[in-house]
This record gives structure tokens, sequence and C-alpha cells, in this order.
């Protein structure tokens, strides 16, 4: 029986871990190193740094809206990321226009 | 024969075991909505869902004709008034839709896309009970409308483009801090050559 209960406490402490998980959060900044996996480092508006990872599932777009390459990125950059979950994994890296 | 009746009693015995389990956990813990529902209790929604589709409509098929207009004022009524629970991509993952029970379904899986189109629209107009869907549906013509477009989106769902969603995202309801944000972003995108630090 403590066992039976041991377990559904363990399922619902991890369901209610998990329904606190997958917060939506944007970050505004200047790239400052890119990677060979195609993570960065960027500068947020508050100087301070993070460090971006990208998915497959990463979604690049200009700032208009329209679709962009991650190829386009380079050190100087400014973009808004928005990573969920894990905090570090980029779901969207929109960004500035460059004038050449 | 004898054997038969050891076999009857022990499954009974096993059945009154887990339900005694089940009751004194519910006892114990109570109800919370953070529970996913257990298999049997999705089989028996998913039934009764069925059989609340009048039957002049499962079989229906969409009457709108799609055309790529009927698809981006879908897709900008969705993002309006859907996505708070549905997620933009439909599947589920707002802070809304994790939190209902059941949770807001994954729209692009087979248990969506497989229902047909009149069961979609029906969903649409007249809810589901007991979970967090209400029926959006007026009874009117200009209703039944939006809601067979609304069925044009939700089979557009599985192949959303990124652009789609980020304009989707310009046209969700959003709280003034998130306007505040949403503008600081736009700002800090603008470029270069207008862009003073």
């Amino acid at each position: 029986m403590k066992k039976t209960l041991a377990v559904f406490l363990l399922l619902l402490v991890a369901t209610m871990a998990f329904g606190h998980a997958g917060e939506v959060h944007s970050y505004m900044g200047t790239v400052t190193t890119m990677h060979d996996d195609g993570s960065f480092m960027l500068k947020k508006t508050d100087g301070k740094t993070m460090h971006a990872q990208v998915a497959k599932t990463t979604t690049y777009l200009h700032a208009d809206g329209s679709a962009a390459n991650a190829s386009e990125m380079k050190v100087g950059t400014r973009v808004v990321v928005k990573v969920a979950k894990d905090g570090k994994t980029a779901l969207s890296v929109k960004m500035a226009a460059r004038k050449e | 024969m004898r054997r038969h009746w050891l076999i009857v009693v022990a499954i009974v015995a096993l059945i009154l075991i887990v339900a005694s389990i089940v009751f004194v956990r519910m006892l114990r813990y109570g109800f919370s909505a953070h529970d996913q529902p257990t298999a049997i209790e999705t089989s028996i929604a998913r039934t009764v869902r069925h059989w609340a589709v009048p039957a002049d409509l499962r079989d229906a098929k969409n009457p709108v004709p799609l055309t790529a207009q009927v698809l981006a004022d879908a897709r900008a009524h969705f993002a309006d008034h859907c996505a708070v629970c549905h997620g933009n991509d439909g599947k589920g993952q707002s802070g809304m839709g994790r939190q209902m029970y059941p949770k807001t379904p994954d729209m692009t899986l087979a248990a969506t896309q497989s229902l047909s189109d009149g069961e979609l629209f029906s969903i649409i107009e007249n809810g589901v009970r007991l979970t967090g869907m209400p029926g959006f549906g007026s009874g009117t013509a200009e209703s039944a409308y939006g809601s067979w477009t609304l069925v044009h989106f939700i089979r557009h769902m599985p192949k959303l483009s990124a652009e789609e969603m980020a304009e989707m995202e310009t046209l969700n309801p959003k709280s003034p801090e998130e306007w505040r944000q949403m503008q600081e972003e736009e700002a800090f995108l603008e470029p270069e050559e207008g862009h003073h630090h």
C-alpha cells in the first residue's frame, strides 16, 4: 500500500511539475558569437549574455514575419529569441534586417 | 467447471481491489485537473462525443469552398478566439490548454484529423460537455459559415508554416503588458539605419 501511495504521489508531483513547464520567454539582444552547431551567444538588452541553443524545429523569421534562413544570422544581428520549456532552446528567432 | 468459477472469482476480486485503490486514492487526494484522463475515460468520452453529433452532420462535407482568403480569415479568427486554449499551432500547448481536464488535444494528430468535417463543425458549434470546449454556435448562418471555415483551418494545421505562425502571434489577444513587449520588440528589430542605442 505504501509503495502504491508512493507511486501515486510521484505521479501527482510529476504532473504538477509538468504543469508549470512550457512558459515561453522572449529575449531581445545582439548576437555576439555564432557556433558551428547553430547555437549562438546573445548579449541581451539588460547587458547579460545567454547561450541560445537551436533545434531542427527552431524557426527563423525576418522582422516582417517572412521566413528567413539560419545562415542569415551573423555576429552583430539584433534578434528576438523565444525560448520555451528548457529555458535554452530557441523556438523562434526573429532577426532585424541588416543594412549593407 | 470449478476452475472456471475460480477464474471468475479471481477477476471479480481483482476488479474490486483496483476499484478500492482508486476509491481510497480519490478520498485521500480528491480530484485534480492536473491529472491525465485514464484510457477508459478517454474511450467513453470519445464515444459519447461521437453520439452527441447530430446524425445528419456525421458524414457532412464542408460546404464552404476552400480559398486562400477563406483560410486566411479562419486563421485570423482562430488566432483571436481559439488559440488562447488550443495554441496557434493547434497542439494545445497553451497556458490554459495544459491546465484543463481533459487537456486540449493536439489537433494535428489523427484523433482529430480523422474526424469528419461534420463532426468538427458540430464540436465547434455545440461544444463538448464536461470539457473546456464551449459551444460557439449561435444558430445563425453567419456562425455556421465561420465554423465551416474553421474546419478548413483545422485541416490545414499540420502544414502550418512559420510565417503563418508569426502572423497569428500578432493577432492573438494581448494584455497591456504583452502589447508593450510586442511594440518594444518591433522597435528593437527596426532596420539598423533607424536604430539608435
